[in-house]
């Protein structure tokens, strides 16, 4: 019997969303439904992720410039939503599951 | 109390709260459900609905330096530069989502005040105060029950004293001290969203001296308690309220906060929650610095609502075809303009902010209070241009029943027309929004909420620092006298 595609598991972090420059929900939307099936989001607080994917309104990116440079993750940043939502999974699948 | 977590939650505390309100003349069995209300409570209850939401946790929350808990960012106290800024973004938020004031945050600037205050009140008098407060405030973070900040008292002639008046009554007043506390008799005027709040932190109004002790009065009291009487105010758009059709221009949320008379006859408050009792000398400091605190966020609230107001200006020119007029685009520029000027001014403030001796970081008071000012300026100037840039179908346009009516409904659709693609109805929806949120009550909040202008200018006199201003260009000139 042959095993399913690996699904890896992404923290999902959100900026606070103060004065957005596009629609980041709708956004994050559109990355999730690509997603389906070969990534298990979960939060900050949740274990076993090495991948952040960081929704940011705007460019100033408030929660990546909080976590600074050392800490042990991997960040997908994105800031605006001029990149197709699958390369956004491309990126966040890069270094395969874990 | 029960915990509040949820919009559900907020709703039913507050039927489950019996108080005692007036609405236009009659008195009010249920203020959950009450229509005049709703509309402030679903402003109010954005404010628990978002907090629970990862995409805004960030703003909406904080982390707790009693207990490390995390809590709605309406109770937190400011620990950095970082919370004052994220207030303000916190507010621009919010005001994207309803259109409104949403109320939490006069409570809010009550605690952040009181924190500061009591803790120097205990350093001079050796009174139990700050202690006192640290557990009223454990409390709120834990149930995260709505709070009104009570500041303003009816005043009568202002040219008095509050121990001058002829009515004692018109400053809020100690009565009596008991060995279990005190008798509070008098009123607060103007209480942004007391109707839909749990309990009230009455302050002192002004700044006092020798002989005011009475009205030198900080506490904490339930809205249900014996003696509390509710008056709601009349605002411009309580009959389309009732109506909850498209003419309320923003249907789901309140125009303003709701504003009501609290008054306070023969009520009894514990001694635990009472936080200054009769230090007149530290009146003028919680004032300042409840005002400050609360100035500051008008840039926020304001400036997030002045960000629709152009959204609204857009589309309502977009559906008559003046989208690309270059006087349009002008005007809608220098709307922008100012409303990122009034954001900015909230950021600054928050930026330059400072650690009080608490531990609580307080704006800068000087440009706190020129971003109040700059509000009751601006958003005019802002309404103003939608005015003109909507044009003159904002003050004629038909009732909605007028478009719904079988046999005249056709006129209003066919003679209300803008471009083609666009229906009649979303044009006078848009158009409604942006009467609703320019004109009447709403204006007059922005010149009077958080303090008039005058009380602003008073500010500058006392902090603008002329004397070293007059210092310099003396340097410069190369003068003496």
């Amino acid at each position: 019997m042959r095993a399913g595609p690996a699904v890896k598991k992404v923290a999902l972090k959100y900026c606070g969303g103060c004065d957005c420059t596009y629609d980041r929900l709708a956004y994050a939307k559109r990355i999730l439904a690509v997603a389906q099936g070969r990534i298990r989001w979960v939060s900050m607080e949740g274990e076993g992720f090495n991948t952040i994917l960081m929704i940011h309104g705007c460019h100033v990116a408030c929660p990546e410039e909080k976590l600074g440079r050392n800490h042990p993750w991997r960040i997908v940043s994105v800031s605006d939503d001029r990149v197709a939502p699958e390369e956004i999974i491309d990126k966040l699948l890069e270094r395969g599951g874990e | 109390m029960k915990r509040i977590e949820t919009k559900e939650d907020y709703v039913m505390s507050l039927k489950d709260q019996k108080v005692r309100i007036y609405y236009n003349g009659q008195l009010v069995e249920d203020r959950s459900t009450h229509p005049g209300f709703v509309p402030h409570i679903n402003s109010a209850a954005k404010t628990y609905e978002l907090a629970l939401m990862p995409e805004y946790e960030d703003l909406m929350t904080a982390k707790s330096h009693l207990t490390g808990k995390r809590i709605s960012r309406f109770t937190h106290i400011h620990q950095s530069i970082d919370d004052l800024i994220k207030k303000v973004q916190m507010l621009r938020l919010i005001s994207h989502e309803t259109a409104s004031c949403y109320q939490r945050c006069v409570g809010f600037d009550a605690l952040n005040a009181l924190y500061m205050t009591t803790y120097e009140i205990d350093e001079k008098y050796g009174t139990p105060y700050f202690k006192r407060f640290e557990e009223y405030l454990k409390r709120i973070q834990d149930e995260n029950f709505m709070l009104v900040g009570g500041m303003t008292d009816p005043k009568g002639d202002r040219s008095k004293r509050p121990s001058e008046q002829a009515d004692p009554d018109l400053f809020t007043r100690v009565v009596e001290k008991r060995k279990d506390g005190v008798i509070i008799n008098g009123a607060k005027a103007h209480q942004t969203g007391a109707v839909n709040s749990h309990e009230i932190m009455i302050l002192p109004t002004q700044a006092m001296g020798p002989g005011d002790e009475a009205y030198a009065i900080a506490a904490a009291i339930p809205l249900d308690v014996p003696g509390i009487t509710m008056i709601f105010g009349r605002q411009t758009n309580e009959e389309r309220k009732v109506e909850a059709s498209l003419d309320a221009g923003n249907v789901d949320f309140g125009m303003v906060g709701g504003e009501a008379l609290v008054v306070f006859e023969n009520v009894f408050v514990p001694w635990e929650r009472v936080f200054m009792c009769g230090e007149v000398d530290f009146c003028g400091t919680l004032v300042e610095r409840f005002a400050t605190l609360h100035r500051q966020n008008y840039g926020g609230c304001k400036g997030g609502i002045a960000d629709i107001i152009v959204g609204a200006s857009a589309l309502a020119a977009q559906y008559q075809g003046t989208l690309n007029a270059s006087h349009i685009k002008d005007k809608l520029v220098e709307m922008t303009h100012l409303a990122e000027t009034v954001y900015s001014g909230s950021v600054a403030c928050s930026a330059l902010g400072s650690k009080t001796k608490s531990g609580a970081y307080y704006p800068d008071p000087l440009l706190a209070n020129c971003t109040k000012h700059n509000i009751t300026r601006h958003i005019y100037e802002i309404s103003r241009l939608a005015h003109d840039v909507a044009g003159g179908i904002l003050a004629t346009l038909p009732f909605s029943r007028d478009l719904n009516n079988a046999e005249i409904g056709k006129y209003v659709e066919k003679f209300m027309k803008g471009v083609s693609g666009v229906s009649t109805e979303t044009r006078m929806k848009v158009l409604r929004l942006l009467e609703n949120m320019t004109g009447g009550t709403a204006l007059v909040e922005s010149m009077h909420g958080a303090g008039s202008p005058q009380s602003q200018r008073v500010m500058y006199q006392r902090l603008g620092k002329l004397p070293e201003k007059m210092r310099m260009a003396r340097k410069l000139a190369k003068v003496n006298e």
